[in-house]
């Protein structure tokens, strides 16, 4: 690994080492029922908010309310994006002139916004228009991650409460997220990315003449002219990234110049992407009062992070195999960043392009700077593992937090098993209908994602979806679904995944993923705050130690590698040995 | 496909949605007995973190 490889990594390490503290702090107070900062402004607006829904922000609710409220929120905005594709040609915004989106890719595109997963399956600025993308698309990139940190907090309160069946009122939790966390970054990221050269407009796409030729693909098309699109970019990858939606402007997403011009804008995409999921941890800390605690689920996200962002980065630095073999040269020199540079913009090269993948799919962002498909074998199976392990470290907007938490009773109760001690977490008991939820939430998405992509291995018109043979076909066709079940959103590219099977199939998975999640996660935060705390004992399993923490990440990575471990044994592990045997 | 088919879905998937609320609702018991279970109500306090207690 080179210098700036290593000064990649350490910048976006000191940026989250600065930020977890800092905004965890902060979003403590916001949730926590206290004065918070800026009340002054915020509050007169929350208010006019409630006023206007209708909500009574005093009124607490049951989780199931609180599930409804979600659901609710989350149907309401289906139809809405639904409608606004549907019409978008007769709707303002719409300089360039673009058709009505069909209504199967409506219908995908719809679910992948509300359900914060933002699988793109067409080309942003050919397929949608502006006010599709501001007010149908990046709306719900807010109000979507707000429902991933809302449904943190109730968990959190779960774990927090005692004798209570109430985790505090969805409505409210959503607007605070919104207005006082998710919209003064986005803002205040809005222009640093128009400094930064991410471009914010509202121009149709103006035909230009190029310097030189620029292919003769068809008899014709004027190979001298190319379209220069416009857009409100800049507005939208804030929120793009903080929100952890991924779903980017360009059909290019972050290898569009416009979209992510630089280095610096590179770096700070991923620090973005993975300020909340830290963060949230280190408010988990705040609201229970332990530090302790909120250790071991920062150290245990953090080392499984920091451990795919070395492993992608040395696999991609040092180059490919079959590329060696084809005497491609991947050396570093004065003109030529070196390494694996397949499918890679040279103004990132393999390390700043690792950076933006693992980052992206560590986090349930999904953004894509690079072709993962022309990555080396394991270099493309660590970002689909890192989706694999429920997107926890450090996951989603609020989702990750309550991934990892979920997880944590899971070894809670492991451990007890092994110990013979009564399963407890924070003075609680964890009884086997808490378990029987934790399982479902578990095995719900191996099951989605391994049943769906087998059939579309098996469905010959799938099947020929697929632009690759053998074992990468398998990878490829486990990372789509793995992407949608799991609310990533990323692309290994080489699935053409606008047919109408993808686009029913994969929008199921993403709906699955969404609330067959959401529904188990809420339930058990329900089960725990209606439960009495008990007396530390000396017999009691102590959860804030290193042993604790190793048998936490262990069980994370165990748990996925028995649910998952034949297909990336079929999949990338194949791919790659076969590799290193010249097969 | 027509839009129909397609709201009709929308509508469904959210239906099959509540339906498993309502069963994890049933998984996890009325909570008259969950609030009536014994326990020592012991503040749970975390003193400077140096005890680990609460745990």
């Amino acid at each position: 690994m080179s210098w700036q490889s290593w000064a990649q990594i350490a910048s976006l390490f000191a940026l989250l080492a600065v930020s977890t503290p800092l905004l965890g702090s902060y979003m403590a107070k916001v949730y926590g029922g206290g004065p918070a900062p800026g009340d002054r402004v915020f509050l007169p607006v929350e208010r006019f908010t409630y006023r206007l829904l209708r909500i009574d922000p005093e009124t607490e609710q049951r989780w199931t309310a609180y599930a409804g409220s979600v659901l609710a929120l989350t149907l309401a905005g289906t139809l809405l994006i639904y409608v606004v594709l549907r019409t978008q040609h007769a709707l303002p915004g719409n300089p360039d002139h673009l058709a009505n989106v069909s209504p199967g890719l409506s219908f995908n595109t719809a679910i992948s916004f509300v359900t914060n997963t933002n699988w793109q399956n067409y080309v942003g600025e050919s397929t949608l228009s502006q006010f599709s993308q501001m007010f149908g698309l990046v709306v719900h990139q807010f109000l979507s991650a707000a429902v991933g940190m809302a449904l943190a907090v109730a968990f959190i309160r779960g774990l927090v409460r005692r004798r209570t069946t109430t985790l505090g009122n969805f409505w409210v939790d959503e607007v605070r997220s919104t207005l006082r966390i998710l919209l003064p970054i986005s803002f205040v990221f809005a222009i640093v990315f128009m400094g930064a050269g991410v471009i914010e407009n509202f121009h149709a796409a103006r035909t230009v003449p190029t310097v030189a030729a620029i292919g003769t693909h068809s008899a014709t098309s004027p190979a001298m002219q190319q379209q220069i699109p416009g857009g409100p970019v800049a507005s939208m990858v804030p929120i793009e990234m903080v929100g952890d939606n991924g779903g980017g402007y360009f059909g290019a997403n972050l290898a569009h110049p416009y979209e992510n011009p630089n280095p610096v804008t590179n770096l700070l995409d991923a620090w973005l992407a993975a300020l909340i999921p830290f963060a949230f941890a280190w408010t988990f800390g705040k609201m229970i009062g332990s530090k302790r605690q909120a250790a071991v689920v920062l150290v245990v996200m953090g080392t499984l992070f920091t451990l795919s962002m070395f492993a992608v980065t040395a696999l991609e630095t040092n180059g490919n195999v079959k590329l060696a073999s084809a005497g491609v040269t991947q050396t570093a020199t004065t003109t030529n960043p070196g390494g694996n540079l397949e499918g890679k913009d040279l103004r990132f090269g393999a390390a700043g392009s690792a950076l933006n993948a693992v980052t992206m799919t560590a986090t349930s962002t999904g953004g894509v700077g690079s072709a993962l498909e022309s990555y080396t074998p394991l270099g493309g199976g660590v970002p689909l593992f890192d989706m694999m392990l429920g997107e926890t470290i450090p996951g989603g907007t609020g989702t990750g937090l309550y991934g990892m938490l979920i997880f944590v009773l899971i070894t809670v109760f492991i451990a007890g098993l092994m110990v013979g001690r009564t399963p407890m977490y924070l003075g609680k008991r964890i009884l086997a209908s808490d378990m029987t939820l934790a399982a479902i939430y578990i095995l719900v998405l191996p099951v989605t994602v391994l049943v769906l992509a087998g059939i579309s291995l098996l469905l010959p018109s799938a099947a020929r979806q697929i632009s690759a043979t053998g074992p990468h076909a398998i990878t490829e066709i486990v990372y789509a679904y793995a992407s949608a079940a799991h609310n990533n959103g990323s692309a290994f590219a080489g699935l053409s995944g606008d047919t109408q099977w993808y686009n029913t199939t994969l929008a199921l998975a993403m709906w699955v993923g969404r609330f067959f999640e959401i529904i188990p996660a809420l339930a058990l935060a329900g089960s725990l705050g209606r439960k009495r705390t008990y007396a530390v004992t000396t017999g009691t399993l102590r959860t804030d130690t290193p042993l604790f923490t190793t048998l936490l990440a262990g069980v994370v990575i165990v748990l996925v590698g028995l649910t998952y471990f034949p297909v990336l044994a079929l999949g990338p592990l194949a791919e790659q040995f076969a590799g290193h045997f010249g097969l | 496909m027509s839009d129909v088919v397609f709201v009709a879905a929308i509508f469904v998937l959210t239906a099959v949605a509540a339906l498993f609320l309502v069963a994890c609702n049933k998984v996890m018991g009325p909570d008259e007995q969950a609030l009536a279970e014994g326990g020592s109500e012991e503040l749970l306090e975390f003193p400077a973190d140096r005890s680990g207690a609460g745990t």
